[in-house]
């Protein structure tokens, strides 16, 4: 216990947002991009502002483009974060970037054993290009990405469906198509009521149910 | 780089009876739904997630509610429903409260102590907390179960305000005894038997859940959650809060102790310590063994009635600690003040004066006619009587109704008749010396007496 000049209330748990965004050269087209940090800082400002004693959302960003996967925002409380706009190149190298997600879920420097399950979110808008079969199947084994709540959006008719459904899992997985840049914020504030619906549940370690994608409440 | 804005949308819903309500700020949330400020007015807005079936907030379980005799208690009772496709209802409610999880520090890493006095330091904790509790012991006297109190489902008076705190979210009240399908209760604050899933909400689990409040709001720690739970998986919080685990400041058991909070003897009186054992040692197995609302209303009243203000840092702290538990200055002259009630006519018994409060020079306080301290915070203004400490006396500065005064030594039994006596000088620490004696048409007579304290 402190002394009366020292009070240090229990930490919360951190809740942990890992967001696998595709920085391929298409996405820099059709404003696709623009859509999609606009959306990263409406997503960052709302979670930050969740105050709960039992937990603290916390956010991080992959990026997948160029030749690699890169960790664009490392994982931190969503109120502390300064966002830098995500810049478009090059190729689609979605498998590296699931091998990073899982390295940072088993390391327990940034994952702690205390924090609730993650939310992983994935956005695409095209086809791998690199070997992604195996870095998925390994994410998916690994204990903390099988609990986690996964969710994915294909930006376009070039959006690999079929894998995205796979990184989703489940019996019923459920994808969200954005056709246009409106689409992608809507996306982003089922993101948001989902990890609040999360954060808010009898226990946030379970998955409490995604809310409709069409709920068009801004909780 | 920049700090990403929220750019916050208006929002307007509209009640049945076809009032619009724009949503000013967020007031607090819970498991079912948040409560927005209404703009202009003084209501509150219960909002519901849409998704969620509007069959848990059935019109017939409203009415219900409306029916409970609530009459004179602060509880926010539903005034309308919201039409569709917004699901909720709007509430009365003052607009000066603001809800007791304001008094809960839980940043990470950063020393509260500066936070603690600015947010109103233990005074105002323990004076929140004793009209919280009053309230309970109101409802729970009337047999009446809250369900789920919670950090944002009880609203206070500020810091320098004296207002009566008041319930929000009406939803889950009931008579005890009467059994609830589906006990909604707030995560951390369910009773261990909720928790466990073995039995429904009652006056036991409402009593668990105000004493995770009182403790949390004095020590900024929950009590049953120690460090190792704090520091471990999620999941073996569920086993702690089930009561399998001994709480955080068991005087026999050790296992779950806390690094977290203010120091335990800075903020908790013996009195309050053994409220918290009852309730969190054997309580957590055995409902009846914890504290009543009104086992707490007395002692933390007492509590607030034996705090000082320190000179140098004017933070509030205990008075039997000879230096400010803040600041380490030493603490200031001060006087116990004594109070017997007798029946008018007779004289006070020297085993029957009970010391009630603390004062400092220029220190004032209101006390009641009658005893307990239920009773004072139901005391109309009438039976109230307002005292100061001035140079060497103690003068009464206003009386809500008239009163006869006059000076009477418990040694003599002489007493100074003629004119109104209004003060009363002090006695040497240890030593009884004269009472002001106060006589209403009541048929009660307060005696009042100050000592010095070495």
């Amino acid at each position: 216990m402190n002394g009366t000049r020292e009070i240090f209330a229990p930490p919360p748990r951190p809740l942990p947002v890992f967001v696998l965004a595709d920085t391929s050269g298409s996405m820099a087209v059709d404003g696709k991009l623009d859509a999609l940090n606009l959306a990263m800082r409406n997503l960052i400002a709302s979670l930050g502002e969740e105050q709960d004693a039992r937990g603290v959302v916390h956010v991080g960003v992959i990026t997948f483009g160029q030749e690699a996967a890169r960790l664009h925002a490392p994982l931190a409380p969503a109120d502390t974060i300064q966002w830098t706009d995500l810049t478009a190149h090059g190729r689609t190298p979605m498998g590296a970037a699931f091998t990073l997600l899982r390295e940072l879920l088993e390391d327990e420097t940034v994952v702690p054993r205390r924090a609730f399950q993650p939310t992983l979110v994935l956005v695409s808008d095209g086809i791998p290009t690199d070997d992604w079969r195996v870095p998925l199947e390994a994410l998916k084994a690994s204990p903390r990405a099988s609990r986690a709540l996964r969710m994915a959006m294909a930006i376009g008719a070039d959006a690999d469906e079929g894998l995205l459904l796979e990184f989703v899992g489940g019996s019923t997985p459920e994808l969200f198509q954005a056709d246009d840049a409106r689409q992608i914020r809507r996306f982003f504030r089922w993101v948001t009521a989902s990890v609040m619906a999360r954060s808010r549940s009898v226990n946030p370690n379970e998955d409490p149910g995604i809310p409709p994608a069409d709920d068009e409440v801004d909780l | 780089m920049s700090r990403p804005e929220r750019v916050d949308e208006v929002r307007i819903v509209q009640g049945e009876s076809g009032a619009s309500y724009r949503l000013a700020g967020e007031l607090g949330r819970g498991g079912q739904g948040r409560v927005y400020r209404a703009r202009g007015g003084q209501f509150a807005i219960k909002l519901l997630e849409r998704s969620r079936s509007s069959a848990e907030l059935t019109q017939d379980k409203l009415r219900a509610i409306r029916r409970l005799p609530l009459d004179g208690l602060p509880v926010a009772l539903p005034l309308e429903f919201l039409r569709s496709p917004d699901v909720g209802y709007v509430m009365e409610l003052l607009t000066e409260l603001r809800p007791l999880a304001w008094l809960i520090g839980s940043r990470a890493g950063v020393n509260l102590a500066d936070w603690y006095y600015k947010s109103g330091g233990l005074r105002h904790r323990l004076e929140v907390l004793a009209g919280v509790v009053f309230v309970f012991a109101r409802l729970h006297g009337r047999g009446l179960v809250y369900g789920d109190p919670s950090p944002n489902n009880t609203f206070v008076p500020g810091p320098g305000n004296h207002g009566v705190p008041w319930l929000i979210d009406a939803d889950n009240m009931h008579y005890a005894g009467q059994p609830v399908k589906r006990p909604m209760c707030t995560p951390r604050y369910g009773a261990p038997e909720l928790e466990r899933g073995e039995r429904s909400t009652s006056i036991q689990t409402d009593l668990h859940a105000i004493a995770v409040l009182v403790f949390q709001v004095l020590t900024l720690v929950h009590p049953l959650l120690g460090d190792s739970i704090i520091d471990g998986a999620p999941s073996e919080e569920v086993a702690a809060l089930q009561g399998g685990l001994p709480w955080v400041d068991d005087i026999t058991d050790g296992h779950n102790r806390s690094r977290y909070g203010v120091a335990r003897a800075c903020v908790l009186t013996g009195r309050l310590q053994t409220l918290a054992q009852s309730t969190f040692g054997p309580g957590r197995w055995e409902p009846s063994a914890r504290a009543t609302a009104s086992a707490w209303l007395e002692s933390l009243h007492a509590a607030a009635f034996a705090t000082v203000d320190c000179t140098a840092c004017r933070a509030s702290f205990y008075a039997d600690q000879p230096n400010c538990a803040w600041c380490g200055v030493r603490r200031p002259e001060h006087v116990w003040l004594y109070r017997q009630v007798v029946e008018a006519g007779e004289e006070p018994r020297p085993e029957l004066w009970q010391n009630v409060a603390v004062l400092q020079q220029g220190g004032e306080l209101n006390l009641s006619t009658r005893g307990d301290a239920l009773a004072s915070y139901d005391m109309p203004a009438c039976d109230a009587i307002r005292v100061q400490l001035q140079q060497n006396a103690l003068r009464v500065l206003s009386t809500g109704r008239e009163m006869a005064g006059r000076i009477g030594n418990d040694d003599s039994q002489a007493h100074t008749e003629g004119r109104r006596a209004t003060e009363v000088s002090l006695s040497p620490a240890g030593q009884p010396g004269p009472y002001l004696s106060l006589d209403d048409r009541s048929g009660y007579r307060t005696l009042l007496r100050c000592e010095r304290v070495s």
